[in-house]
């Protein structure tokens, strides 16, 4: 049954843009904007399950960016300076890695809304190891493979707690592997992420967006997840190889980084044509990317078509 | 000037002075400002501050004057640090995007977006067809040619950073109905769009800078290789836009990875390549000019503006003639990588004087004269 959710970071309201602002001029104090987030997180939740969506989000409203609570909360990195953020006008802080990293299990629950996901069927969106590791400047002196095996035991034990918490499916997000990896690169980024998946007790996706899938698609799907996602404004699957059976394919088909707000027809049309390219069990449609890119009011505008589109795909099937 | 080795520029903005932030706002000006005013004014050689400084008091100041004001202080500043060539300061502009988007018809700003951490920049949309509603910066070319002392150069956004930092709704809704391809959907778009800035927009725009007497026009692309497969569009949008526009013409570009220009570049009707390399620290890059034989001018990135340590005449000479040993000395021109609107006009200060004398030490060094 084709399902359909969001994929990472949504963006903040206005009211939080005007307050986090404020904070940082010293003109507000930081439990108004808690309050403002935390009012935000309970909209975004609501605007998700208005929409029928399969999973919700607390909206990951409190993350800078996709690395930056693990890069906060993991001892032995720490956030370091602005970069941008893959093909976008935006940019994240580079995890900077100076020693052995210690996983804690704490690093994403700290900055969660627990209490408003409480008896709703909730998802979590972690970065994959590989993404974190190839992301982070690492000026531990250790070699990439080290760094890499400390980043899956990090993520791991992100995951586990999250599983614990009441989490019913975890998404590894993953832009690296279809923008700048080698396809020893993908192998490496699998077996960083089979030890973390390895009896986790929750459904498990591994998206990657902002990047063309074509060349990697027949690794991805060997992955040891549930679900792959791919960036359909970044990658056309005609021609694709029907290689996927077994899996669901999430269909990026939602553009997180444009505000015009898609055809029911179009995202249904799209989700369907992946489907059966690949040839999957099952397909979900998502957005490609966070929507985070789009201001507030667009990505509930989205957020509501991505349902509308959700219901059309269930009804008419592959 | 012309034989002049390593010349200097700046590329654009200056940090806006407190005195000007709050007249825009309607705020009076405070204790601090005034003093700003006269310590900078004595420093510029300005007379007749106590205009401003009544100007700044009245109840709703008259913020056209204001910013006349603010734009003087700009150029006498420049002129002051030495530079061969000057603007304003960007004085006028709040921004470089939104400054351009809100005098071009088919905009609409929706809200925030986030840059990064609890940084948010407003981004328009695209829900028209685009259009010049009136060619924009001509009175403020205008105001910076009556007074400034020194030749003049003008910056102005490019039509592909426009498009790359706007949702494009309009043009991709045109492209309905074509391919199921949406990264080929979207890249037509693209093009589309940036075509339309380019014709419609940038060309009356300059065309009005150069018959008000613009004698070398910046346009200014930071978003140049933002994606690789675009930068075709980038240099077609260029040539469109510079159409008939009898001026010196230059791109800046910044934080950028410059070897994705190439070859694509070479076709572009530009005469001068003004590059941010300090924050990168890879000057080798210089080395793609000699590769592609491209002999255009190079402004050679030699200041960090987003670092308040000041760097020094000889490392900015030893940078400059580390480039001129590349390309040779007669085409390398020494600026900032980017405007300095984020250093207070302290350390901006500093930086452009020591650029400029950094440059004078390299023209010592290669006999250039001083």
């Amino acid at each position: 049954m084709p399902a359909a959710h969001l994929v990472g970071i949504f963006p903040r309201s206005e009211r939080v843009v005007e307050l986090s602002r404020a904070v940082d001029r010293g003109r507000a104090t930081p439990d108004e904007l808690a309050a403002a987030v935390a009012a935000d997180e309970r909209a975004v939740i609501a605007v998700q399950q208005e929409a029928g969506l399969d999973y919700v989000l607390d909206g990951l409203l409190r993350w800078q960016d996709l690395l930056r609570p693990i890069a906060s909360g993991t001892p032995g990195m720490a956030p370091g300076g602005i970069a941008r953020w893959f093909d976008n006008n935006t940019f994240y802080r580079r995890p900077v890695i100076t020693g052995p990293l210690e996983p804690t299990g704490r690093a994403v629950l700290a900055v969660l809304n627990l209490p408003v996901l409480a008896g709703l069927r909730w998802k979590a969106v972690l970065p994959s190891p590989f993404a974190l590791a190839a992301l982070a400047d690492n000026q531990s002196g250790r070699p990439f493979a080290q760094v890499l095996a400390d980043c899956s035991a990090v993520v791991r034990a992100e995951a586990r707690a999250l599983v614990a918490a009441g989490c019913a499916y975890v998404q590894f997000s993953d832009p690296v592997l279809v923008t700048r990896a080698t396809r020893d690169d993908v192998h490496r980024a699998r077996a960083a992420l089979e030890p973390v998946v390895d009896g986790l007790g929750a459904r498990t996706a591994l998206h990657t967006f902002f990047g063309d899938a074509a060349a990697v698609l027949d690794e991805l799907v060997r992955f040891p997840v549930d679900e792959i996602g791919v960036d359909l404004y970044a990658w056309a699957p005609d021609g694709a190889r029907p290689i996927a059976r077994g899996k669901t394919v999430l269909a990026g088909a939602l553009d997180g980084r444009n505000s015009l707000v898609e055809d029911v027809d179009l995202l249904v049309d799209q989700a369907v044509q992946l489907w059966r390219a690949v040839d999957a069990d099952d397909v979900a449609l998502v957005p490609n990317c966070d929507l985070e890119f789009l201001p507030w009011d667009v990505a509930v505008a989205k957020t509501r078509r991505l349902g509308e589109a959700a219901a059309v795909l269930r009804a008419r099937g592959r | 000037m012309a034989t002049k080795l390593f010349p200097t520029q700046e590329i654009g903005s200056l940090a806006k002075p407190g005195w000007l932030v709050r007249a825009t706002r309607g705020q009076p000006a405070t204790d601090a400002d005034l003093a700003e005013i006269d310590r900078w004014a004595s420093v510029l050689g300005i007379e007749g501050v106590d205009d401003l400084k009544a100007l700044l008091r009245a109840p709703s100041p008259d913020r056209q004057r204001v910013r006349d004001w603010a734009a003087l202080f700009a150029v006498r500043f420049l002129e002051a640090a030495g530079l061969d060539v000057v603007y304003d300061g960007e004085a006028r502009r709040v921004e470089m995007y939104e400054y351009a988007a809100r005098r071009i018809h088919g905009f609409r700003f929706y809200g925030h977006v986030r840059s990064f951490d609890n940084k948010y920049y407003r981004k328009a949309a695209v829900v028209d067809r685009v259009r010049l509603t009136e060619p924009f910066h001509v009175d403020e070319l205008r105001f910076v040619k009556a007074v400034a002392r020194r030749p003049v150069k003008v910056p102005v956004t490019g039509p592909y950073t426009l498009a790359d930092w706007s949702f494009n709704e309009y043009y991709l809704q045109a492209q309905a109905g074509g391919t199921r391809d949406l990264k080929r959907r979207a890249w037509e778009a693209k093009r589309a769009l940036t075509l339309d800035l380019a014709r419609e927009v940038l060309n009356p725009t300059l065309r009005a800078l150069a018959a008000a007497g613009a004698d070398w026009i910046q346009v200014d692309e930071p978003a140049a290789t933002t994606h690789a497969d675009e930068v075709p569009i980038l240099v077609e949008a260029f040539n469109e836009a510079v159409r008939d526009v009898p001026a010196k013409l230059s791109i800046h570009v910044c934080y950028s990875d410059y070897r994705l220009l190439y070859p694509h570049i070479l076709g572009m009707r530009v005469d001068h390549l003004a590059l941010e390399f300090k924050n990168t620290g890879d000057y080798n890059i210089v080395t793609i000019f000699k590769d592609y034989g491209d002999t255009r001018e190079l402004g050679l990135g030699v200041v960090d503006v987003h670092s308040d340590v000041i760097e020094t005449p000889e490392e900015i000479r030893d940078r400059l003639l580390a480039a001129a040993r590349v390309l040779g000395p007669e085409r390398i021109w020494a600026n900032p990588d980017c405007g300095l609107r984020t250093r207070t006009w302290g350390v901006a200060f500093a930086k452009l004087r020591n650029l400029v004398e950094g440059a004078r030490l390299a023209r010592e060094a290669v006999g250039g004269g001083a």
